[in-house]
């Protein structure tokens, strides 16, 4: 083989790389085109790609212009899930400790936690002062004659804590003294809690009520909660129809379920799991309202057919800043529940215990504090569900007045 | 922009070749334009105000060469000079320095002046060097002034080391610029050096950069010796292999369209010294300041004291050169200290001890001098140290923390390690002649030029730390 040769091995697939990528989109994005362009939302990081940036003399100058081109570009080149993929086979055939911030274990995905630095918190002041902006509510609705509870549930990854590897960073500790502190403060105002995380880690198999592949549980995790929280409220005095095990039969969508860490794996992750979906006979006729609009009376988003990827947020339609289901039963005890995503999957069963469920979700809802809509709305029962990730937290839903 | 972004790699780099070769070698002025063209673009991408200061500077370096090549006196000719040079100094002194001098006088003086917030033109400090270079050399009479401004402009806005170097100094490229012969050879050799360039950035300095920058953030609670020690290290090869897969693609880019830049990096890391190391590190900057500024002041030829003088006026220059901030002058200050010792007694000491000792010093003393750089302030640089020798090891923690460290970035810190001793070199060095040697090469050059596009793909972290200079 002559040199010349030789050398041409290097220059030409490195020069052909170099024309074809940029060539390809241009190509795929034609109308008409056999090639197909990337997407212009990625199911796989939950985001719409970036658009060809607008050009005008602000952009220009202030160079938002030629960044929003980089963003194009990074996010439209041809074949980018397919380079991503071989990216993450990559990091997995070499066995780092995660891939794409995934640790990998036999049963469960769980996220790559941080090195820890806590160790300048003051656990039992921030639980003092997060329990105290509790107690102030609990007291709101006691003065009207209502209950409130709050539901802690343990994150996926706390509830999983010990199925790290041992080199790996659990952040027990941190987890177990937030939990200690909150509860401790908790009581000391008197605020009712409630905390699954006993009951979920007493199961037989844990997989079994929560996600192995997402941060929530799942649908049976949220009927337990929902059934923990019938019995905290029953033994409050409050009588409802109980959705018992007679009435609610669970199913597996046979669809691919994604989702918050087999997502980020490229459709090449190791575990995976079917979303839970349920029928009742105690489902009654009701109205949804989401922000003061009429929508359609649905508490499961279900797929048109079985090819079609789903997520956690088939229940409720996802986070929605608020959302008002009206069943018409006067007779029975209205609620007010605010959390994060966790009251998702739990109040698409709870619904059919209660005349009206309203749901706000502090991160997005902005038209009045939490203190002002119970006020406005006077709910019997006021149910705070938070994860021990966020039991300190204050921001979003834990901003209440 | 940046070389491993898709802007550049799949737009831009692709471009250039393109235009460039489309033109018939004969015609060079037409190559130049475009390479101008495509370099004041390259600018313009990243900082579309700041190419009028660029612009400017090399106006005032253009005029002040003609002046001088017009004057026939002495004294013209170094006004002439003189001028341009404070000029630059101070553009750059206004863009880099002026918040830090308000800071320091408020703190001084207890005066309450509005700290202005001025955007620093990206690469200020490299196209200032090199215009300064120009307007040197042509007062030096080594090179003569060059008639024409597209080809000042050129040589200060060659895309390939515009924004982080390495600094070309006029007279390497003067030639070059009207003359060069681009060749077949050339090119392969070029697209070959950019490849390696490209894989240190991609697959060495951004993943132990990820973990520098991770443990450099930690509290003094959080931050245990082993992660001290983990952090310094990662940064340490993070910055070797940041700054000299630069001036690789740099180099390599140069040489695809026939320039020859000179090496800024000569395995820095092998060093048997600090005088060593900065024989070794970033070697147009340490040239550049020698040349223009240490020899000019005396050197050595003015008896030890002032020489001794000397090395701490240049050495407070180059921290001050890499950041308006008081850790990089103590950076700068503390080489010069252990510069002054080396020249005082230790250099001679360390020649009579096995070599080994020369390098556990040399390696020692660069790693704290790096955690002197990358800490943001003096209380970050002394909680750093603390940690790293008189911390609170956290104990099974720790040991778990390096074993996941290991698995994480084992590979990266093996091959970090190995690419920064010439041990890779000479074991291929038999092969390199051999067509199989030169077919295995191709095959890995081919391969970590595939790793790194898919690393790319899926990378957000991605900085490039001497854009900030």
């Amino acid at each position: 083989m002559k040199d010349k040769v030789l050398k041409l091995l290097l220059i030409v697939p490195v020069l052909a790389t170099l024309f074809l990528v940029p060539l390809l989109t241009v190509l795929s994005g034609l109308p008409g085109s056999p090639l197909t362009p990337t997407a212009g939302y990625s199911v796989w990081e939950n985001r719409s790609m970036a658009d060809v940036p607008e050009l005008t003399a602000d952009s220009f100058w202030d160079g938002s212009y030629f960044s929003g081109w980089e963003s194009f570009l990074s996010d439209r080149f041809y074949g980018r899930d397919r380079w991503l993929q071989i990216h993450t086979l990559y990091r997995m055939l070499r066995g780092s400790a995660s891939v794409n911030d995934v640790v990998l274990t036999e049963q469960v995905l769980l996220p790559q936690n941080p090195i820890p630095d806590y160790g300048s918190r003051d656990y039992a002041a921030e639980a003092d002062a997060m329990a105290a902006e509790l107690a102030a509510i609990h007291q709101q609705v006691a003065a009207y004659g209502g209950t409130l509870l709050y539901v802690g549930v343990p994150e996926q990854r706390s509830l999983f804590r010990d199925v790290y590897p041992d080199w790996q960073e659990s952040n027990a500790a941190h987890l177990e003294n937030t939990e200690t502190a909150f509860a401790a403060a908790m009581e000391q105002y008197g605020v009712p809690l409630l905390l699954m995380r006993p009951q979920f880690e007493a199961a037989e198999d844990r997989t079994a009520v929560y996600s192995v592949v997402d941060h929530h549980y799942n649908l049976p995790g949220a009927y337990e909660t929902y059934r923990a929280v019938c019995d905290a409220l029953a033994a409050e005095g409050w009588t409802f129809p109980v959705v018992t095990e007679d009435h609610i039969q669970f199913q597996q969508l046979p669809n691919p379920f994604l989702g918050t860490y087999n997502r980020k794996l490229y459709g090449i992750s190791p575990v995976s799991e079917k979303l839970w979906v349920y029928t009742s006979d105690m489902a009654v006729p009701f109205t949804r309202t989401d922000l003061g609009e009429p929508v359609a009376a649905e508490v499961l988003d279900l797929p048109d057919g079985t090819w079609q990827y789903v997520y956690y947020n088939s229940y409720m339609g996802g986070d929605v800043a608020e959302t008002v289901i009206d069943t018409g039963r006067d007779e029975l005890p209205s609620i007010l529940i605010w959390g994060d995503s966790f009251t998702n999957a739990f109040e698409s069963i709870a619904w059919m215990s209660f005349d009206e469920m309203r749901s706000v979700d502090l991160r997005y809802y902005r038209e009045m504090t939490l203190s002002q809509y119970i006020d406005t709305y006077r709910p019997d029962i006021v149910l705070c569900i938070r994860d021990d990730l966020n039991y300190l937290s204050t921001a979003g839903n834990g901003t209440v007045r | 922009m940046v070389f491993s972004s898709f802007a550049f790699l799949f737009v831009f780099l692709p471009a250039v070749l393109l235009c460039y070769f489309i033109v018939p070698r004969r015609y060079r002025f037409p190559r130049n334009m475009v390479l101008l063209a495509f370099s004041l673009f390259f600018y313009l991408y990243g900082e579309p105000k700041g190419i009028f200061v660029m612009l400017a500077v090399i106006a005032v370096s253009y005029a002040s060469a003609m002046v001088m090549a017009r004057t026939r006196t002495r004294t013209g000719r170094r006004w002439a000079m003189g001028l341009a040079v404070a000029g630059m100094v101070a553009v750059l002194g206004y863009y880099k320095y002026t918040g830090f001098a308000v800071t320091n006088l408020n703190s001084l003086f207890g005066l309450s002046l509005p700290v202005p917030e001025i955007i620093m033109p990206i690469g200020i400090s490299f196209f200032t060097f090199q215009s300064m270079s120009y307007v040197f050399d042509v007062y030096r009479e080594t090179v003569p002034a060059q008639r024409n401004p597209l080809y000042v402009a050129l040589y200060v806005t060659l895309f390939p080391q515009l924004v982080a170097g390495p600094i070309v100094r006029y007279e390497t490229v003067a030639e070059e610029i009207v003359t060069r012969q681009e060749s077949f050879n050339g090119f392969y050799d070029g697209v070959g050096r950019f490849i390696v360039g490209l894989a240190k950035k991609m697959l060495l300095a951004n993943p132990l950069g990820q973990q520098a920058t991770a443990i450099f953030a930690l509290s003094a609670d959080a931050l245990t010796p082993t992660k001290a020690w983990i952090g310094a290290v990662c940064f340490a090869l993070q910055i070797l292999f940041d700054f000299s897969g630069y001036s690789d693609m740099a180099i390599g880019m140069g040489r695809m369209f026939g320039f020859h830049f000179l090496e800024n990096f000569n395995y820095p890391y092998i060093c048997r010294s600090i005088t060593d190391f900065w024989r070794r590190w970033h070697i147009s900057l340490s040239t550049w300041f020698r040349d223009y500024i240490y020899i000019p002041l005396g050197g050595n030829r003015k008896g030890k004291a002032r020489q001794l003088l000397n090395l701490l006026i240049v050495w407070g220059l180059t921290g001050l050169w890499h950041g308006a901030s008081w850790n990089f002058v103590l950076w700068g200050l503390y080489f010069a200290a252990l510069l002054i010792l080396e020249k005082l007694f230790l250099g001679r000491l360390l020649e009579k001890l096995p070599r080994i000792v020369g390098h556990v010093y040399a390696l020692f003393f660069v790693l704290i001098g790096w955690v002197i750089f990358n800490c943001t302030s003096l209380a970050d640089i002394g909680t750093y140290l603390t940690a790293m020798f008189a911390g609170q090891s956290a104990g099974a923690a720790d040991w778990s923390y390096f074993l996941w460290f290991l698995r994480q970035y084992g590979v990266e810190l093996v091959a970090g390690i190995l690419a920064s001793t010439t041990l890779l070199q000479r074991l291929v060095a038999p092969w390199k002649g051999r067509r199989g040697g030169q077919l295995a090469w191709t095959a890995w050059l081919l391969a970590i030029f595939a790793l790194s596009l898919l690393t790319l793909a899926s990378s957000s972290f991605n900085p490039f730390i001497y854009f900030r200079f």
